[in-house]
Formats: structure tokens, sequence, C-alpha cells
């Protein structure tokens, strides 16, 4: 579903990534767990189409990615920033019209779980409201790729349980698949299939959960202990 | 089709503040000028010089439109690009919304410049009011054109500038590509358009638009007010010349597209 070949970004002669194979597959929770400046955030862009490899290709269902990639890919960024004159309602009846996969009726659904009011300004919200606004935005869409970029970064426990919560009820795991780059290890471990773990630009591990757990007793903090160290 | 329309309808709004303020500044403006102007009894001209200079300072209003709205949209790339349609949708959408804006900018600037003339009585007897409403027309439709091949400009070089960010901080991303700019578009252009190859190229296709006003002189006075004389000429227009900025204005705009769709990176 989605192919990084060989895949290297640099930003003048700093290395984001360099080399980077990946293949992924649908029906996934992937993490993608690193310290700040592994290339995370720049894995999910490139997959978005919103930023170009250097070197290297990358497909996702066998379609070269560029911008226009968006029609199958949901992307949520880790910048908290919208179009301010906007109501809640507002912004997912525009998200409605950019995006023919956009489901309104599960738009609703999500945002009622979520707490979240219709007719609340954008710039009236909380930060954790606008991390809660991101979900509904993202996961409303139809599309077999979702890319959350640090979803749970910055939010009190409770939001983050519920962005988690989120996550499970509102995914259809037999025909997407959902990347998440976050900090938060702990409070997704038990959703995700996959861990992939990034160090300067370079894959340096990528596991089955419900592997190492069983294989190497292990959950996904103490494998990261390890690696990293 | 609706996606774009509602994606013009969010440019609209996005540019809510780039469209009111030059209308409000216009209206305090013309306030101000009109009640120093009616101490002295030139109230009448003085609304005419300060709307006429409004209409014509439009030739940029595309450009302030888009510096607006792109600056404000290059906080949130992300936004803006994460959009299955291609660039050129997403930049006509905003430049669809700049010339709405700019369309009722002009109506409201034109037709006080209009009233306040007439209400003057400054234009000579010998110019009959069907031509100054002919040469209005002229003169809008070039404003027009104008603004247009102004603001694909700008477009071209804020590409440029994004470009640049990606790897440079804002400020040397703003002084490479003004450098650029009076590189291209001063020196560049400027040895082009005074080539014979330019003018062999543009030179063709004269219409005669007949008599127009060449040069208008105002004399004004504390006594006697304002008055203004004007000399006609024949005026003659190239169609080459049209064609050739038409065409470098699509050149310029389809580069822009190209460059957002390809280059620049969130």
């Amino acid at each position: 579903m989605i192919k990084l070949n060989r895949v290297t970004k640099m930003y003048m002669r700093n290395r984001a990534l360099y080399d980077v194979d990946l293949e992924l597959t649908k029906g996934k929770i992937i993490g993608i767990v690193g310290p700040n400046g592994s290339g995370k955030s720049t894995i999910l862009k490139i997959i978005a189409g919103l930023t170009h490899p250097s070197k290297g290709n990358v497909t996702v269902n066998e379609v070269k990615v560029d911008r226009l990639i968006a029609n199958q890919v949901s992307y949520l960024s880790e910048l908290d920033e919208y179009y301010g004159f906007y109501n809640v309602g507002q912004t997912i009846d525009f998200f409605a019209t950019q995006f023919q996969d956009f489901n309104k009726e599960k738009a609703e659904e999500i945002r009622k779980f979520m707490k979240l009011d219709r007719d609340s300004k954008l710039k009236h919200l909380s930060k954790g409201n606008r991390g809660r606004l991101k979900i509904v935005l993202t996961l409303s869409r139809e599309v077999p790729v979702i890319l959350m970029d640090e979803p749970l970064s910055g939010l009190d426990p409770m939001v983050r349980d519920s962005i988690v919560k989120g996550l499970i009820s509102f995914i259809d795991l037999e025909n997407q698949i959902i990347l998440i780059t976050t900090h938060e290890i702990k409070e997704i471990e038990m959703i995700l299939d996959e861990v992939i773990a990034i160090k300067d630009g370079d894959i340096i591990g990528h596991h089955n959960v419900d592997d190492l757990r069983s294989e190497k007793n292990m959950g996904i903090v103490e494998w990261m202990t390890e690696i990293y160290r | 089709m609706t996606a774009w329309l509602n994606l013009t309808k969010k440019e609209l709004r996005l540019g809510l503040p780039a469209f009111i303020m030059p209308i409000v500044a216009f209206f305090i403006i013309v306030a101000i000028s009109a009640y120093f102007g009616n101490r002295y009894g030139f109230l009448g001209e003085t609304i005419t010089a300060v709307a006429f200079a409004a209409t014509a300072i439009q030739v940029f209003y595309l450009v302030y439109y888009f510096i607006h709205s792109l600056s404000t949209e290059k906080k949130k790339m992300h936004l803006w690009l994460h959009n299955p349609m291609p660039a050129y949708k997403l930049i006509l959408a905003k430049l669809v919304a700049a010339i709405t804006t700019m369309a009722v900018t002009f109506i409201i600037t034109g037709t006080t410049f209009l009233l306040a003339l007439n209400s003057t009585k400054i234009i000579p007897i010998e110019i009959p009011w069907t031509y100054v409403m002919e040469l209005g027309f002229l003169g809008s439709i070039h404003l027009l054109l104008l603004a247009i091949n102004l603001a694909v400009l700008f477009l071209f070089f804020w590409m440029i500038f994004l470009l640049f960010t990606r790897t440079l901080g804002n400020f040397a991303s703003f002084a490479l590509s003004f450098l650029l700019f009076m590189v291209l578009n001063g020196f560049l252009y400027g040895w082009v358009t005074s080539s014979a190859l330019y003018d062999t190229l543009t030179m063709w296709g004269s219409i005669n638009l007949g008599d127009i006003l060449s040069s208008a002189s105002v004399n004004f006075n504390l006594e006697m007010g304002a008055d203004i004389t004007g000399e006609t000429s024949e005026l003659i227009i190239y169609l080459g010349t049209y064609l050739f900025d038409a065409i470098q204005t699509v050149i310029l705009f389809f580069a822009s597209c190209w460059i957002l769709d390809r280059k620049v990176e969130v």
C-alpha cells in the first residue's frame, strides 16, 4: 500500500532521511517513534506529498506520490493552525466540500463523541479541543491512508484518552492504514500493531508489537530504551 | 466545480480584512479631504482628486490582495496544500476572489470619482461626457489587465520566495527573491522590451482608437477653483503588445503553479 524506495531527504547539508526502504500494508496502526529531529514528521510529509524526497521514490497504492495524493491520504499536521474565521461546524463543512471522500455523518458522530460544540469559534477553542477537532477532520475521510503527526502532543491526559478512544472507534482497519508519530508511547501502545523506530534519518527497528511482547517480552518503551542506548 | 467554488468562498472570507481595509481608509480620507476642501470651497475638486488617486492606485490592488492572502496562507501551508485540487485551481480561486473584491472597490472609488467630477463642472465644454466615459472604460480595462499582469508577476516571485525558504530564513529568502526580481524584471525584461526583436514581435495588429485625450492640464487657484484643459491626439494600440503580455502572464502563471505543485514544501 505504502512503499518508500531508498528515500533520502536532505535539507541543505542536513540529512532528515537516509536511504529509507519501507513497505507498509493496510489494516494496521503503525507508530513511528524517535527523538526530536529524527525524521518522523518528514516521513509523513513525504507520504502526504507535501515534501519531496531528494532521492528515491514513494508510492501509495502504486501511485507515485505528489501533492495530489491528497485524494488518497488524510494528513493531520503537528501544527495547530486553522482558518480562524470559521467555527467548528463551518470547518467541518469546508473540509466536506474539499474532499469527496469526507463522510459528514461520521464527522458529526466523531464531533459529538469528542464533545465539540458546532458553534464554537476556532480562535476561542482550547488547545485540547483544537486537538480533538483535528481528529474529527482527519478520521472523517474515507481514504486508504491516514497520517497523524503528533496527535497527542501537548494535550492533557483526558484529551489524550478521548483521542485514543476515538482512534479505536472511528477507523476502518479493514481498508485503512494509520501511521502515527508520537512521543506519548504509553498512551497508544495498546492500539499499535507495528512500531518503527527512527534515529538520525535511519530506520533502526521495525517490529510487530505483539511479537515484541511475546518473543522479546518487551513493551515498546523497553525496546526503545534498548535500541536507543 | 463545487469544491472549487467553496474554495473561492473561503478565499473571499480569508481576504475579507484586505477587502474592508482600503474601503474604510478611502472613506476616511474622503471625509478628511472633504472637510478641508469644504473649508476652502473646493469640496468637489478635492474629492475628485482623492477618488481619482484611489482608483488609479488599484493597479496594485491584486498584488496587495495576494500579499495578504499568500502571507496568511504561509502560516498554514499544510491546510492550503493538502488538497486534491491542482495548484492552478488553488491559485485561480485566490485570483477570482481578488478580482471580485477589486471590482467592488473599483466601483466604489470610480463612482465617487465620477459623481464628484460631475459636481465640479470642471470638465471643459469641448470634452463631451460620452468621451470621458469611453476613456474611463478603456482605462478601467487596462487597469485590470495591468493589475492581473502585476499580480501574476508577484505570484511567480512569491513561489521563488517559498522555494528559498526551504533552505534559508525568511529575510534571506525575501532579499534573494527581490534581487532576482530586480535582475530579471529590471534588467532582462528591460533589455528584451528595448530590442528590435521585441518591436518586430509586438508591433502588429494596429488599432486606431481615434482621437483620445493624450494630456490634461489642471489649473488650480484659490480664486478661480480648478480648470482642466485637455488635448487630444490619435491613439494607436498594437494587438501584438497585448498578446505578448498575455503570453508572458500565462507562462508565469503556469510556472508558478508548477513550482507550487512540484517544488514548494510544507
